[in-house]
C-alpha cells in the first residue's frame, strides 16, 4: 500500500512534469507593433486609379510605335526625359498569338510586358511614384497604326504598402496618340473597384459603384469630384 | 585537518573573486555598450519612431528584472545565512518583435518632409527593432491619397537577436525567524558624456516553514523593488511580488512559483534633426508570470529557470553561500 508521503511524492512530481511541458510550450507574446497600412478612401484609390491611367499613355503606344527590327531586342527602355522609369518587352508576331514571329513593323498580334523584378516606375503628379509591373497582348492593326488591347490584359499597380490590379477592355492606343482613343481600365484595389473611362481626349471619367464619380486630367493625374 | 581548511578558504576565497570579477564585468560592459550605441541611432530619429523602435526592450526589460528572484524557498528560522553571486536572466522575443510597422494618420506631411507641408496624409514606419536586422535600414514613407510622396531611410537594429540580456549581481543575507533580505546593487558607474550608471534592487523574503513545519516542501512570499539609471538614457523600474516552493532532491533542487508584476521605463535623448529633446515612458504589459527552475546544491548552486508571461524569460545564476 502506498503511504501518504510518496503519493505526495508522486503528486508532486505529476504537477512539476506538466508545469515544465507548460512552459516549455510558451512563446513570448509580440510587443512591437505590426499595424497594417492605413485604410484607404475611396477618394484615394481615384487617385492611385488616376495615376494608373496617366502612365497607359506612356507605356501602352510602344505596342504601335515601337520600331526596332532587331527581333533579338525587342525592349523598350524610357529615356531619361520621361515620366516612366524602366523597361518593356516586347513579342511581335503575324497571324495571331500562335502565329509566326515578325518585326514589329509587320505584326498583327503583339504582346509588351515587364520582366519578373523589373517594375515600372511612374513619376506622380504629387511628386510621388508608384510601381507598375504590365502583361498586356493585342491584335495590331496597320493604317492607321493601332493596338486593341485583348482580354486578359493587365497587371499590377504598387504604391509603397498598398497595391492593386487592373485590367483593360477594349482599349484602343493609336500611334503618337498621347491618350488611349476609346475603351477602359478596371482598377481594383482592396475592397474598392473602380472604372476608368478614356475618350481619346486628356480627360477621363472614374465610374465607382455605377456612378461617374470623378473626372481625370490624365496630363497630371489630378482628379475633380463629379457633382 | 588544518590544511583541509585553509585549502577550502583559499578556494572560497577564489570563487569569491570570480564571481565579483564575473559580475563587474558583465554589469559594467552591458549599460556602457548599449546605451552608447543605442543613443547614437535614436538620435537620428523621432519620438514616434523611437516608441517602436525599442519597443522590445521596453517591454522586455521589466520580465528580465523581475525573473531570477529566488532559487529556493527554504529560509531557515535560525542561523544567519549569507551569500554573493551574479544573476543573468534574457527574454526571449517573438520573432515578429524584430521588425515593426506603425501608422501616423491623418498628419501634416510637413513635419516629415517640409516639401509636404499644409498636405494632410498618412505616414508608415517600418523596418528593424532594436533587435533586429543590423544590415538593413527603416523608413518612414509618406502617402499622399494613398500614393508615396516621400520616403526616408532611418536607422538598423543594434543587435540581431531575440534574447534580451540583463545581468545582476546580487546578495543576500537571511536566516532569522525565516526572513531574507535581498540586493542587488551596483556602484554609481561614470559613463563619460552619458552620466551616471545606478542599479539598485532589494527585496524581503518570508517563508513560513518555521510555524508549518510539517509541510513536505519549502514555501515562501516575497517582493523585490528594483530601479536602474542608464546616464541620462534610460531609467527603469520593476516591482514584482511572488509566492514559490521548493524542493529538495539531494544533490538537486527543484522550484517554482508565482508572481505579480509591474515595470516602467523612460527614455530621454536629443533629436539631432531639430535639437529637441525627446522623453517617452511606457509601462511594462507584463503583470504576472510563472517560475519553474532547478538548482544544483553544489557547483556555486547554479541555477536555471524559465519564467512565463506575456513574455518568456530565462534565467541563471550562481551563488556563493554561507
Amino acid at each position: 500500500m502506498m503511504n501518504s508521503s510518496k503519493y505526495l511524492r508522486l503528486v508532486a512530481l505529476a504537477l512539476l512534469l506538466g508545469a515544465g511541458l507548460w512552459l516549455a510550450g510558451c512563446e513570448s507574446d509580440t510587443v512591437a507593433p505590426h499595424e497594417d497600412a492605413p485604410a484607404l478612401t475611396s477618394e484615394d484609390v481615384a487617385y492611385q486609379t488616376a495615376a494608373m491611367g496617366s502612365s497607359v499613355g506612356h507605356v501602352l503606344p510602344q505596342l504601335v510605335e515601337f520600331s526596332d527590327t532587331n527581333k533579338d531586342e525587342y525592349s523598350y527602355t524610357f529615356p531619361a526625359s520621361s515620366d516612366i522609369t524602366g523597361t518593356v518587352y516586347f513579342d511581335f508576331r503575324t497571324g495571331g498569338a500562335d502565329g509566326t514571329p515578325a518585326t514589329s513593323d509587320v505584326a498583327d498580334w503583339g504582346r509588351l510586358f515587364t520582366a519578373e523584378g523589373e517594375e515600372l516606375s511612374f513619376e506622380v503628379g504629387l511628386g510621388g511614384s508608384v510601381e507598375l509591373k504590365f502583361s498586356v497582348v493585342a491584335d495590331i492593326t496597320r493604317d492607321p497604326d493601332t493596338a486593341t488591347l485583348l482580354v486578359g490584359s493587365g497587371g499590377t499597380f504598387t504604391a509603397g504598402d498598398y497595391g492593386a490590379v487592373f485590367s483593360f477592355a477594349d482599349l484602343v492606343v493609336v500611334r503618337d496618340g498621347d491618350y488611349p482613343a476609346s475603351g477602359s481600365m478596371t482598377f481594383v484595389s482592396g475592397d474598392y473597384s473602380m472604372t476608368l473611362t478614356f475618350d481619346g481626349t486628356n480627360i477621363a471619367v472614374i465610374t465607382f459603384n455605377e456612378v461617374v464619380s470623378w473626372t481625370v486630367d490624365l496630363d497630371d493625374g489630378t482628379i475633380t469630384p463629379v457633382s | 585537518m588544518k590544511s583541509i581548511l585553509v585549502a577550502t578558504s583559499k578556494r572560497q576565497g577564489l570563487m569569491t573573486i570570480s564571481l565579483l570579477s564575473l559580475a563587474v564585468l558583465i554589469f559594467t560592459w552591458q549599460p556602457v555598450v548599449a546605451s552608447d550605441s543605442l543613443e547614437d541611432l535614436l538620435e537620428q530619429v523621432g519620438e514616434d519612431y523611437a516608441v517602436s523602435y525599442t519597443s522590445p526592450f521596453l517591454y522586455a526589460f521589466g520580465p528580465n528584472q523581475n525573473s531570477g528572484m529566488y532559487q529556493t524557498a527554504h529560509i531557515p528560522w535560525g542561523g544567519l545565512t549569507f551569500g554573493f553571486g551574479v544573476k543573468v536572466m534574457a527574454t526571449h522575443l517573438n520573432v515578429a518583435d524584430q521588425s515593426f510597422s506603425k501608422n501616423i494618420e491623418n498628419v501634416d506631411l510637413g513635419d516629415f518632409d517640409s516639401d509636404y507641408a499644409g498636405d494632410v496624409g498618412n505616414v508608415v514606419m517600418s523596418g528593424p527593432t532594436l533587435f533586429g536586422d543590423t544590415e538593413t535600414n527603416g523608413t518612414i514613407t509618406g502617402y499622399l491619397h494613398g500614393i508615396p510622396v516621400f520616403r526616408q531611410e532611418t536607422i538598423p537594429g543594434l543587435i540581431d537577436t531575440r534574447f534580451v540580456p540583463l545581468a545582476a549581481p546580487e546578495a543576500y543575507i537571511g536566516g532569522i525567524f525565516g526572513l531574507k533580505a535581498t540586493v542587488r546593487y551596483f556602484p554609481e558607474l561614470e559613463m563619460g558624456e552619458y552620466g551616471k550608471t545606478k542599479y539598485f534592487g532589494y527585496g524581503l523574503q518570508w517563508s513560513p516553514n518555521g510555524v508549518l513545519p510539517t509541510l513536505p516542501f519549502d514555501v515562501m512570499v516575497g517582493f523585490f523593488d528594483q530601479e536602474l539609471k542608464v546616464g541620462t538614457l534610460l531609467e527603469t523600474n520593476a516591482k514584482t511580488y511572488f509566492v514559490g516552493a521548493s524542493k529538495d532532491f539531494s544533490l538537486l533542487r527543484v522550484y517554482g512559483g508565482f508572481a505579480k508584476d509591474s515595470s516602467d521605463m523612460s527614455v530621454s535623448y536629443q533629436y539631432d534633426a531639430d535639437g529637441s529633446n525627446v522623453s517617452f515612458a511606457v509601462d511594462g504589459t507584463q503583470e504576472k508570470h510563472m517560475t519553474l527552475g532547478v538548482a544544483l546544491n553544489f557547483l556555486l548552486g547554479l541555477n536555471l529557470e524559465m519564467n512565463a508571461g506575456d513574455l518568456t524569460t530565462y534565467s541563471g545564476g550562481l551563488m556563493l553561500g554561507f
